[in-house]
């Protein structure tokens, strides 16, 4: 490979804004590491879920001469069964050197593909749950790796019940073993168990597609996710939300018979739910951390490095994030302290403005 | 011409006396004010480092690790940001730090620094250590079941901090000095005047000492009032100077979060969190949020009614706070504690108090010295118009330097030893009782060694032998990082003690060719005895707050070398030194008999042994109880005193008081029941007003019940019989083996709480009852009369 430069790979779950910030935070950490050129800053709305526009940005010839991205080595498993075939076909034609992948699904599919280019997974939501390595040490796949935040989900919560010390939890997930990955079930179950506080779930059935590309289901999502709302809202007294496909511009109308109840409502995501309606949040602070750790991980793997021999386990830096608005409404009183820390304070409940974006 | 040399050599030593004592009173105030002072400028400083260890703590319970934590340089230059810090690390709890403010940063901590800042199992807020250039303060962060994981260290330059007090230690050498200069010149316008008006020289040196000892009490009042008003002053601006740093803290915490659309309206448990500061910083009586309408918001004392501060602006801090999104502004008040300053002034009182009533029994015993010395050098031993006894024997000095020594670390011996790791089978406050303990076995178990080695070879060579005994127990002790270490150093001391108690008795009650045998030996070693005591419990405790433990142990080793060069050149004064042929006929009945006959036996199990160990309440519980009420050393040391004080002075009073009353047996009882109220008051109050009535109690009781229990024994018919010195030898042995239980039952029962004290009380009362009961008086069974 001396002289040339390092052919790079794509391939993330669906459109997702936790894949395009995390891709986002691996370019800054490749710009840190000298990997790529670090005058030029990459074009990246907060907010914007789609990562191809990020990826446009990389093939162009100005990121650096050590990476090479080809505009057409970016691939969704949205985009249907025949991009993933095909991306699988150039791995094991040698057309790439390493895999960049966002996503539990996608991390699944591409660890059990046939092929040995190595192999980084991102943000999925427990990669050890879902298969796609076999141990926090050992990912049992010569070239495969994936970052692991072992018991985060656990954590949160814990944290949460600390703060609301709910008898009753609320949760609204698709009732699938993708599903209770995604939600981090194992772990809400886990934590029930030990605190002493009983978990009330509502399955619901998330829509394969993207909005744009089938509204009918979404339509059909949100009336369900609106009935399971009204339900949960008479009979928890704390909910919460897990990872799931609504738009955040729906979450205010999703989460008003929580507020009308009385009921906080904990983000499992981040602050973003937090400004469109959620209570508390306690998530990644940024991608700055995992961008570094994934860019440390790929100059390893570029260096020569097997991925199965590095360290997978990265725990973030929490951010907290709160809504005044919101323990306004359901009368929830956050103590000092909590706001004394939180890195994010909103005063009032979102709403999506179509002129101007979120 | 030897009058004139004697005026000149006793003026210029009472001087030098009155000045030393008031450098020592200098000494402690100023380093109690350093030490006060800087523990102000670590806790404001752990105040203001709070949020940073806030942020830290929140992201542990999250789950990150100390040791890969991203983003720790920004909240470490955030703390970095408290007055005078110069740097700041984590340190995690094995003591490597991972990082400071500009970065990754290897290394550890000097495991004295890392032991001596340890939290675990320690609840406190916050500990500072001291090395050559820098403070070190540490502040503990705490995982999320509340395990100690590491501590943020804040580093001030000592320059910085010591700084602070530097006017105010100019003061008060100023005033020192002028209070010197104006004792000597008083001192000399009275000698001269007395030399004037004298008869004799007998009746000349009389006066003087009275006039030096009016002189030194004068001068330590001046200077303790001197000392009062000027500390007065300094606390309260040192506090004022916490209150400005805390409420900067605050303030800025709180505009932080209002900045962010808090209303103030919406601040829930801000009180708690205010609640936390003035925890830290106890010179903060109390803080509030105090609304634009005058609405406290938050307050730490809502039971206190109206705030003060604005009637009393020298004892508060106001800062404005801002508007918050209503509009609404407010206001912080710190409002500094009367009570806590009243305390830190009270302290300088009873410090001096203290020092006053040590100076005076310090100058008695040099100006004792001095006379010796110079009259004719120590052999002469008897002074110009002073009794033909052996009262100015160099025993007394003799006695009062070794016991100097050996009470130095009296009050604190069980505390320092807890400060170690627990060995084996002995917890911590089992390791406490095992340093009194095994101290007390080993000088039981040598006392019978010197007595035999003082036969072959003399009470002075034992004397050095129990002084090199001591050294080496001393050295060990100061030296010991482990429990076992610093066990076998009170192990070494315990015999050392043993060799010492008894060669000096030896050499007091040596005689001479020619001599009568007399008392006046060992009244001189009684009253050295006591002298020492007082001085060296009060010396060693006050000192034990400035330079620690292990520093005090090494100081043990000043008065022990003057000890040890006073034997030495008097060596025609104790150069005999063995043992005289007992006073008493030799015995008629063999050990076993003795010791086996019923009326020895129910002194020694029934009276002895039981009150010996009730008394370790103050050598033993007392300490450590104290220390865990927040008492200090020098604290302790007052009770201390106090106990010394009733040995030398009340014991004889009540002694002849009781003489006239009762006979022996009586008067022991009385003291035992004296002794039971004071157990049993304090299991039933267990507080520190319960302990301080039990030591007065204890201590008057011992006062004569020692005495009227010796006497009792010394008047039964086996004892007569078996021979009153070995009698005695074996009495001695009998009270150290019950002191040597003592620590162990307190230890023990310390489960029970202050109820395992009143245990012990019930215990000693039954002993007593028994005791009553079984030797009272029957035909044919009267002890002997003398």
């Amino acid at each position: 490979m001396t002289g040339q430069a390092w052919r790079v790979a794509y391939l993330e779950t669906e459109p997702y804004p936790e894949y395009a910030y995390t891709l986002y935070g691996l370019i800054r950490g490749l710009q840190a590491l000298g990997w790529l050129d670090k005058t030029k800053e990459p074009g990246f709305l907060p907010g914007v879920s789609d990562s191809s526009g990020l990826w446009e940005w990389l093939a162009s010839p100005d990121p650096g001469p050590y990476l090479q991205f080809l505009p057409d080595a970016h691939y969704s498993l949205s985009d249907g069964p025949e991009p993933f075939a095909e991306l699988v076909r150039r791995l094991q034609a040698g057309e790439f050197d390493l895999l960049l992948v966002m996503g539990t699904v996608a991390g699944q599919r591409a660890a059990q593909a046939d092929h040995a280019v190595p192999t980084l997974v991102f943000a999925s939501s427990d990669a050890l749950a879902a298969g796609i390595v076999r141990s926090v040490d050992d990912s049992g796949v010569d070239h495969v790796w994936a970052h692991l935040d072992p018991d985060r989900w656990r954590r949160q919560l814990q944290v949460f019940h600390d703060l609301a010390r709910f008898e009753r939890l609320g949760l609204i997930y698709e009732g699938t073993a993708r599903g209770q990955i995604y939600a981090g079930i194992s772990d809400v179950m886990a934590v029930a168990r030990e605190r002493g506080f009983d978990v009330v779930s509502i399955h619901v059935d998330e829509p394969a597609s993207s909005p744009e590309s089938d509204p009918a289901a979404y339509e059909r999502y949100y009336a369900e996710m609106q009935e399971a709302a009204g339900y949960l809202a008479q009979e928890v007294d704390a909910v919460y939300l897990t990872q799931g496909k609504w738009e955040l511009a729906q979450l205010p109308d999703l989460l008003a018979p929580f507020h009308a109840s009385g009921i906080p409502v904990f983000s499992q995501t981040g602050s973003d739910e937090v400004r469109f309606g959620a209570l508390v949040s306690l998530a990644r602070e940024g991608f700055d951390g995992i961008g570094l750790f994934g860019a440390q991980t790929v100059a390893h793997v570029l260096n020569g490095a097997s991925p199965r021999t590095l360290p997978q386990v990265y725990y973030d830096i929490p951010k907290l994030a709160v809504n005044l608005e919101v323990a306004r409404r359901t009368g929830f009183k956050l103590p000092f302290p909590m706001l004394l820390i939180a890195d994010e304070i909103y005063t009032t409940v979102a709403r999506f403005d179509p002129e101007e974006g979120m | 011409m030897a009058s004139r040399r004697m005026t000149v050599a006793l003026l210029l030593s009472c001087t030098t006396l009155i000045a030393v004592v008031l450098g020592f009173t200098g000494v402690i105030h100023i380093q109690s004010f350093q030490k006060n002072q800087t523990a102000a400028i670590m806790a404001s400083q752990a105040v203001a480092s709070r949020e940073s260890v806030d942020q830290i703590e929140y992201a542990l319970h999250y789950g990150k690790e100390l040791t890969r934590f991203y983003g720790i340089t920004g909240l470490l230059q955030r703390a970095a940001q408290t007055a005078h810090v110069e740097e700041v690390r984590l340190v995690l709890a094995d003591g490597s730090y991972v990082a400071n403010q500009w970065g990754d940063l290897a290394g550890a901590l000097p495991a004295a620094i890392a032991r001596e800042t340890s939290f675990s199992g320690n609840p406190v807020g916050h500990a500072f250590h001291r090395d050559q250039d820098h403070y070190w303060l540490f502040v503990p962060i705490r995982d999320r079941s509340g395990a100690w994981v590491g501590s943020l260290a804040l580093l001030s330059p000592r320059a910085a901090v010591d700084g602070l007090t530097l006017s105010y230690r100019r003061e008060l050498f100023h005033s020192l000095l002028l209070l010197a200069l104006a004792a000597t010149v008083g001192l000399s316008l009275v000698v001269l005047w007395l030399v004037r008006r004298r008869r004799s020289q007998g009746d000349l040196t009389t006066r003087f000492v009275h006039a030096a000892i009016v002189t030194l009490g004068v001068t330590q009042i001046l200077f303790g009032v001197q000392n009062y008003l000027l500390f007065r002053e300094a606390y309260l601006s040192m506090a004022r100077q916490g209150a400005t740093i805390a409420a900067e803290a605050i303030g800025q915490s709180v505009e932080g979060v209002v900045a962010r659309g808090v209303p103030y309206s919406s601040l829930y448990q801000l009180d708690e969190y205010l609640a936390r500061m003035t925890e830290s910083l106890p010179a903060l009586g109390r803080i509030q949020v105090i609304s634009a309408d005058g609405v406290a918001l938050a307050d730490t004392d809502p039971g206190a009614g109206e705030s003060p501060a604005g009637d009393d602006a020298e004892w508060s801090h106001l800062r404005p706070l801002r508007a918050d999104s209503t509009g609404q502004p407010a206001h912080l008040a710190v409002i500094l504690s009367r009570s806590y300053q009243q305390g830190q002034l009270r302290e300088i009182i009873l410090d001096s108090l203290t020092v006053l009533v040590t100076g005076l029994v310090f100058l008695v015993e040099m100006i004792f010295l001095l006379r010796l010395l110079l009259h004719g050098g120590i052999g002469a031993a008897v002074m110009e118009g002073a009794p033909s006894d052996r009262e100015g024997l160099i025993i007394r000095p003799l006695a009062f330097f070794v016991f100097s020594a050996m009470t130095f670390s009296s009050t604190f011996v069980p505390v320092a030893a807890q400060g170690f790791a627990p060995v084996g089978w002995l917890s911590k406050g089992g390791v406490g009782a095992a340093a009194v303990s095994i101290e007390m076995l080993l000088s039981a178990v040598f006392s019978l060694i010197a007595g035999k080695l003082t036969a072959e070879h003399g009470g002075r060579r034992v004397f050095f032998m129990g002084a090199a005994t001591m050294a080496a127990g001393a050295v060990l002790s100061g030296l010991a990082k482990s429990s076992l270490l610093f066990l076998l150093g009170r192990a070494v001391t315990g015999a050392s003690v043993g060799l010492l108690m008894i060669s000096l008795q030896a050499i007091a009650t040596a005689r001479r060719p020619g001599e009568d045998a007399g008392s006046s030996g060992l009244v001189a070693l009684t009253a050295g005895d006591g002298a020492g005591l007082v001085c060296g419990v009060v010396v060693g405790a006050l000192l034990a707050d400035r330079i620690g433990f292990a520093g005090v142990f090494f100081a043990t080793l000043a008065p022990l070398f003057l000890a040890v060069l006073l034997a030495a050149i008097s060596r025609g004064q104790i150069g005999g030194g063995r043992a005289p042929a007992p006073d008493s006929p030799v015995a008629s009945i063999p050990l076993i008999r003795f010791l086996t006959h019923p009326q020895v036996l129910r002194v020694f199990l029934l009276v002895v042994m039981p009150t010996a160990s009730a008394l370790m309440f103050l050598d033993y519980f007392f300490p450590v109880f104290a220390q865990g009420m927040g008492l200090s050393t020098a604290a302790v040391g007052r009770w201390f005193l106090v106990q010394g004080l009733c040995q030398v002075y009340l014991g004889p009073v009540l002694t002849g008081l009781l003489e006239r009353r009762f006979r022996p047996r009586g008067s022991l009882l009385l003291a035992g029941l004296l002794m039971v109220a004071a157990l049993v008051g304090f299991g039933m109050g267990g507080s520190l007003i319960a302990a301080y009535g039990a030591v007065l109690l204890l201590s008057s009781a011992d006062s004569f019940g020692a005495t009227a229990a010796s006497q009792y024994f010394r008047q039964l018919g086996p004892v007569l019989e078996y021979g009153l010195d070995q009698a005695e030898g074996w009495y001695r042995n009998v009270r150290k083996i019950g002191s040597m239980i003592g620590p162990v039952l307190f230890s023990s029962l310390s489960i029970l709480g202050s109820a395992g004290v009143g245990v012990i009380g019930v215990a000693l009362l039954t002993a007593l009852l028994l005791f009553a009961v079984v030797s009272r008086q029957r035909r044919g069974d009267a002890p002997v009369a003398d």
